[in-house]
C-alpha cells in the first residue's frame, strides 16, 4: 500500500531518532554496568612503579580512570555496530530512505556518546572518591580535579567516543552489505597490530594513525580531526547505502 | 593471576552484552536508573571537591611530595653529615638512640658477617673521656602511616670490645597515588610524572648513623660500613 502523506526529511529523522532512543535505551544500563566493572578493575591501580634500596622498597600504583576510558570507548564500538544492524531490522516501521536512517542514527549515536564521554570521565572521579576510603595514599593531591580539566577531560572522551562509535557504525555498515567483511576487517585489523610489532611499513602507517589521534596536543586541531573523520565515515556509509535496497 | 585480570573482567561484560541483548529494559526504567547514575556521579564529584579542599589544607606531605628538591636534599644531607651538623637539619629526625658505657682502649665496629651495612657511618670523638659511647640514628625518610619509611638500625654491644651494627628490619610499602586521565594528559604539558620515579628515591631519605666515642678511644671500623667522616680525629 502506498501513503500519501507528505513528508520531509527532517520530521522522518526526528521520529525515527526518537524510535531509536527508545527501542535502544537499555544499552545505557550495560554502559553502567561496564564502568562499575573498570572501575572494580582499576582499584588495583592502572600502572604501577617501584623504587628502593636494599632494605626499603615503595610500590607506587598509579590510579586514574583510563581503563573506564578504554572499557567505555569498546562499548562505545560495540553500539555503534550494533546500531547498524538495528538500521536494518528497525527502521522500516516507518517511511523512510536510508539517509533518514544513517542521521538518525548519527543523532544517536552522538547522544550515547555524549552520555558514555561524561559519565566515563566522572566515573574516574567516584573512583577516587572510593580509593581516599579505601586505600593508603602517599598524597591526597588529585583527589579533585579542576572543574576546566573535568570539563576538557569529558570533552575529549565524548570525541573519542563519538570516532569509536562511527568506526563501530561503519564496520557494521560494511558487514551488512557484505558478511564476509564481517571476518576480513578484524583479520585486517589484527594482522596490522602484529604488523605494528615489527618494523615494516605497513607498521609505520598505523603508528601514523595513532599518532595523528593521539599525539595532537592542540585541542582545537584535535576536535577538528576528529569532527572530519566523522563526517567523512558517515558520508561514505549516507553515500554506500544510498544505492542499497530499501530492505533486504 | 594478574594476567587474567582483563579477561576475567572482559567475560562478565560479554555476559551482560549477551543477557541485556535479549532483555528489554523498559524505557522509563532505563532512563530512571541512569538518571539516578548521573546524579550519583554528580554528588561524588562535589564529595571530591569538598573531601579534597579538607585534607590538602592539613596534609604537609602533599606540598612534600610536589615541591621536592631531589638535586639538592642528598647533597645537602652529606655535607651536613660530615660538618657534624646533619642534627640541625629541619627534614633530619632521630629514630634510634644507644648509649653504653664502656671503659676499654679500643673499640672494634662491626656487622654481621657478609652484611653491608645501608647507612652511612659519621664516627666523632668528643673532647673528653666520660667512657660513655652514643650512637645516634639519623633519617630524612618521610613518614608514612605514622612510621618512618626506613627502619633504625639494631645497635648491640657483642664480647669485650666489639660493637656491632646491623641494619634495620625490611619494608615494603605499597602506596597509591591519583594522576589525570590520559584525555586530560593529551594536551597538557607535563605528561605523566616524568620525574616521579627520581622524587620518590627522595621520600626515602637519607639514613646515617653517628657513633660518638671518648676523647682517646681507639676505634677500627670493619668491612661493609661506608664511613662518610672523622670528626674531630687526627687519622
Amino acid at each position: 500500500m502506498m501513503s500519501f502523506h507528505e513528508t520531509n526529511l527532517l520530521s522522518v529523522t526526528k521520529k525515527q531518532f526518537i524510535y531509536k532512543l527508545q527501542a535502544n535505551l537499555g544499552i545505557l544500563i550495560s554502559l553502567m554496568i561496564i564502568q562499575l566493572l573498570a572501575l572494580l578493575l582499576s582499584t588495583a591501580g592502572v600502572s604501577s612503579m617501584s623504587v628502593g634500596t636494599n632494605l626499603t622498597i615503595i610500590n607506587l600504583k598509579i590510579i586514574s580512570g583510563d581503563i573506564i576510558i578504554v572499557f567505555t570507548l569498546i562499548w562505545a564500538f560495540i553500539v555503534g555496530y550494533n546500531t547498524a544492524g538495528n538500521a536494518y531490522r528497525l527502521d522500516y516501521h516507518f517511511v523512510t530512505n536510508r539517509l533518514s536512517s544513517n542521521l538518525a542514527s548519527g543523532c544517536f549515536l552522538l547522544l550515547t556518546s555524549l552520555l558514555a564521554g561524561i559519565t566515563a570521565t566522572f566515573c574516574g572521579v567516584l573512583l577516587r572518591v572510593l580509593l581516599y576510603f579505601w586505600r593508603d595514599l602517599l598524597t591526597t593531591k588529585g583527589l579533585s580535579m579542576a572543574p576546566a580539566l573535568l570539563m576538557k577531560g569529558s570533552y575529549v572522551t565524548v570525541l573519542y567516543a563519538c570516532l569509536l562509535s562511527a568506526l563501530g557504525y561503519f564496520y557494521g555498515m560494511l558487514a551488512q552489505r557484505n558478511k564476509a567483511l564481517t571476518v576480513l576487517i578484524p583479520v585486517l585489523f589484527f594482522g596490522s597490530l602484529f604488523a605494528a610489532a615489527k618494523d615494516t611499513r605497513a607498521a609505520q602507517l598505523f603508528r601514523q594513525v595513532l599518532v595523528f589521534y593521539f599525539s595532537e596536543s592542540s585541542l582545537a586541531l584535535f576536535t577538528l580531526k576528529i569532527v572530519l573523520t566523522v563526517a567523512l565515515l558517515f558520508i561514505t556509509i549516507i553515500l554506500f547505502t544510498n544505492r542499497m535496497e530499501v530492505r533486504k | 593471576m594478574i594476567a587474567l585480570l582483563p579477561l576475567l573482567t572482559l567475560l562478565p561484560a560479554i555476559l551482560i552484552f549477551l543477557v541485556l541483548g535479549k532483555t528489554r529494559v523498559s524505557f522509563r526504567r532505563t532512563r530512571f536508573v541512569f538518571t539516578v547514575y548521573l546524579v550519583f556521579l554528580l554528588l561524588c564529584t562535589g564529595a571530591a571537591f569538598i573531601t579534597a579542599a579538607a585534607v590538602e589544607t592539613e596534609s604537609a606531605l602533599n606540598k612534600e611530595i610536589t615541591e621536592i628538591d631531589p638535586e639538592t636534599s642528598a647533597g645537602e644531607f652529606y655535607a651536613a653529615l660530615s660538618e657534624g651538623r646533619v642534627a640541625q637539619l629541619p627534614e633530619v629526625e632521630k629514630n634510634g638512640y644507644w648509649s653504653f658505657t664502656y671503659p676499654g682502649q679500643e673499640l672494634s665496629i662491626t656487622t654481621a658477617e657478609g652484611e653491608h651495612f645501608e647507612p652511612s657511618i659519621v664516627i666523632e670523638r668528643k673532647d673528653i673521656n666520660d667512657e660513655t659511647i652514643e650512637i645516634t640514628s639519623y633519617t630524612s625518610s618521610l613518614k608514612f602511616k605514622g612510621n618512618y619509611l626506613v627502619s633504625p638500625p639494631t645497635v648491640r654491644r657483642r664480647g669485650e670490645k666489639y660493637l656491632e651494627l646491623t641494619n634495620g628490619t625490611s619494608n615494603v610499602v605499597t602506596t597509591y597515588i591519583f594522576a589525570d586521565d590520559w584525555t586530560m594528559q593529551q594536551f597538557s604539558a607535563d605528561r605523566r610524572f616524568p620525574d616521579y620515579h627520581w622524587k620518590l628515591h627522595s621520600l626515602l631519605g637519607e639514613q646515617a648513623v653517628v657513633i660518638r666515642v671518648p676523647k682517646d678511644l681507639q676505634v677500627e671500623v670493619g668491612r661493609g660500613f661506608h664511613v662518610v667522616s672523622l670528626i674531630n680525629s687526627d687519622s
